[in-house]
């Protein structure tokens, strides 16, 4: 059922069972496992079912790190978060993503991908996902005919990636949450901070505002925050009546470990020395058994052990080069011999190129100086706004590097190209050209004990019993793949471990 | 520019050409009585290469980043391309134009495998291709 916050009287109380707050992927999610359970559920969202310029606004902020990032276009305030814009790019976390790696500080989440495994694939049909087979590459190349690249499994992989079409979480699941009778939905309800009991053991009450509209508060067994990776960390930063500092914020870790994908687009390009190359697996999007699939390089675990590196992948993109001479092409005949695998898939493509180029997407190592903090600028209902302090660092850069480097050597040793990028002339500097992912993960961190996140292993807030989070803030690491997928992996487990709770 | 077509009747060329010297000389045996003909080897060496035009430029400018490169000779850097598929100047002319072919093919492979890479202007090039070029870029000039 919807609700539109600004018809409730002024001061009035709703009283549930559990306060989600937050429609986007997580809180959607979570709202619909409740749906026809004897539980109450409400779900406070800070917009309508349009963009609205005022809500929108709430989100604005300053940028004080790295000239990338617009905090306001990047998410989207209204029914269905940022998924009315996501470009459905999806893929689980890696086993080793989840592992403590001893040349990665600040690694390892208090589950493992086995712990993920069942959810992720009752994920997979939610955002509008075809077979669950991420791990086995056969099963597309067969089911394609398409041939893969013969990669050195001590460098790079093919990975399988699936792709949504995408799910607009506010579109897809809009009829069966407004028929749910247990599940209300306010909408034009902004979340202002969250009140704690007079011990501060235990959120009481989260107080809401409307536009032009009435304030309310929400009294809830158990409140569940699925504001979005930044929002998330500010929500908790401004609830800071009841625990100074704010909630869960005694180490003050909340905001910090501030984490995005470090993308270069491209980060080189290959001059073709085969030209009709068949990078079809790679470059299209195929159709399989109602999914959509394509493929990127990707970093291997003999790669990351051996060579203490971060995980990352590569996409190979139809696009002209930077550098259009065709060096490639000097060493056509040369290349021709190679046959690394001594029985190359040559299958040819219908369209001649002379280069690709090569999108990275990069791990980066959690850092606690890149953060997300308060300012003291205020938004419409004068809470404090927040600064982004996104930092990426020399480690980062020297991964980068060997990451292109490394897609160069392979190009090369299997003879179908060679690979100029302008990291290559200058080692020391960023390109110009790096970017960010708008996937803002890690302000409240996942871990095993209070001193190292905000989070323990179920998503609940330390210290606060009754709070959880949902959504890419409590990712510890973030390997390579898009988030989304493990934040609605994550959001149904939560789900199962609330009910489990409230029961 | 050295298309595919091109290089194949010059490599057919190639081929008759060690034929014939072989016949009129009596057999290979007899080559090894004068010392090797350094810009010859050469000289077909970077007939491996297409595009000499982009060839020569990258040939260029790895002599201008690499001293070591660029002082050495025409007979010394050909030697050393030699060197690298394990071959001598006998055993060069003894090679039909498709072995030399393989075994630089393969020269590179192990290049890229092991890491024996040059960086010119952002292109990462083996090393041994890189020679290829510089060599190209000596003969022309
Ligand atoms: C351009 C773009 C492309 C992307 N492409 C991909 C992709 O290909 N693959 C992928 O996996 N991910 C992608 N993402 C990321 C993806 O959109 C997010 O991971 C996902 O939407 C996060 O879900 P969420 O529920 O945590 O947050 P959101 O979807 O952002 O939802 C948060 C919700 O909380 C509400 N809210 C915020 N503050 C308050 C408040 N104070 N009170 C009440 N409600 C509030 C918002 O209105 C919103 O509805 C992309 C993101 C962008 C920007």
């Amino acid at each position: 059922m919807f609700i539109d916050c600004k018809n409730l009287p002024d001061n009035s109380t709703i009283d549930t069972d559990v306060c989600v707050i937050g429609a986007g992927a997580a809180g959607i999610t979570i709202a619909r496992e409740f749906i026809g359970s004897p539980e109450r559920v409400a779900v406070i969202e800070s917009g309508g079912f349009k963009p609205d310029a005022r809500t929108q606004a709430l989100y604005k902020g300053d940028n004080v790190g790295l000239p990338t990032f617009d905090l306001e276009v990047n998410r989207l305030r209204y029914f269905g978060g940022t998924t009315n814009h996501w470009a459905g790019h999806c893929r689980p976390l890696d086993r080793i993503d989840f592992e403590v790696r001893d040349w990665m500080p600040h690694s390892g989440w208090p589950i493992s991908r086995a712990d993920l495994e069942s959810y992720y694939r009752r994920a997979q049909p939610i955002c509008g996902l075809g077979p669950y087979e991420y791990e086995n590459l056969d099963f597309w190349t067969t089911k394609t005919g398409l041939p893969d690249l013969e990669l050195d499994d001590a460098r790079l992989k093919s990975a399988v990636y699936n792709q949504s079409p995408p799910t607009r979480f506010g579109k897809v699941y809009r009829e069966e949450l407004g028929k749910a009778t247990n599940v209300k939905v306010y909408l034009n309800a902004n979340l202002q901070e969250l009140r704690t009991d007079s011990s501060a053991s235990k959120v009481t009450q989260a107080r809401v505002t409307c536009i032009d509209g009435p304030k309310v508060s929400v009294s809830a067994r158990l409140f569940i925050l699925a504001t979005g990776g930044m929002e998330n960390a500010r929500i908790l930063l401004l609830s800071d009546k009841d625990r100074s500092g704010g909630l869960g914020n005694e180490q003050g870790l909340v905001g910090r470990y501030f984490m995005d994908h470090i993308l270069l687009r491209p980060g080189e390009d290959i001059s073709l020395s085969d030209p009709k190359l068949n990078l079809d697996l790679y470059h299209s999007l195929h159709s399989v058994d109602g999914g959509k699939m394509f493929s990127v390089l990707a970093s291997t675990e003999r790669l990351m052990r051996k060579e203490r590196m971060p995980n990352f992948r590569i996409h190979l993109i139809r696009a002209s080069a930077q550098n259009k001479t065709p060096v490639g092409k000097i060493f056509t005949l040369l290349d021709e011999l190679a046959d690394p695998a001594g029985d190359r898939p040559r299958l040819e493509s219908k369209t001649k190129r002379d280069s690709i180029a090569l999108h990275l997407v990069l791990e980066p190592v959690p850092n606690p100086d890149s953060r997300i903090s308060l300012t003291d600028k205020r938004d419409l209902f004068g809470q404090k706004k927040i600064a982004v302090n996104w930092q990426v660092t020399d480690a980062d850069l020297a991964a980068v590097y060997r990451a292109l480097e490394l897609a160069a050597l392979e190009f090369g040793r299997m003879g179908y190209g060679r690979g100029c990028g302008v990291i290559f002339e200058d080692q020391e500097h960023w390109p110009s050209n790096l970017e960010a992912g708008r996937h803002h993960c890690g302000t409240t961190r996942m871990s095993t004990s209070p001193k190292t996140g905000v989070v323990n292993r179920d998503c609940q807030v330390f210290d606060v019993p009754n709070l959880y989070i949902a959504g890419s803030s409590v990712f510890p690491t973030i390997g390579y793949a898009n988030p989304t997928l493990t934040i609605v992996a994550l959001a149904l487990r939560l789900a199962d471990h609330a009910k489990e709770q409230l029961r | 520019m050295n298309g595919l077509v091109n290089l194949l009747s010059r490599r057919r060329f190639l081929t008759t050409l060690v034929l014939v010297s072989g016949s009129v000389l009596g057999g290979v045996g007899y080559q090894a009585l004068f010392s090797p003909d350094w810009r010859k080897i050469a000289e077909r060496m970077v007939t491996l290469l297409e595009r000499h035009d982009i060839a020569r430029q990258i040939g260029k400018r790895y002599v201008e980043l690499d001293s070591a490169v660029a002082h050495l000779t025409l007979e010394q850097l050909t030697e050393s391309l030699l060197k690298a598929i394990k071959l001598n100047a006998n055993a060069w002319s003894d090679a039909t134009p498709e072995k030399s072919l393989v075994l630089f093919s393969n020269k590179l492979r192990e290049d890229f495998v092991l890491e024996n890479i040059v960086k010119i202007d952002g292109w990462i090039l083996s090393e041994t291709e890189a020679r290829l070029c510089a060599l190209l870029h000596k003969v022309l000039v």
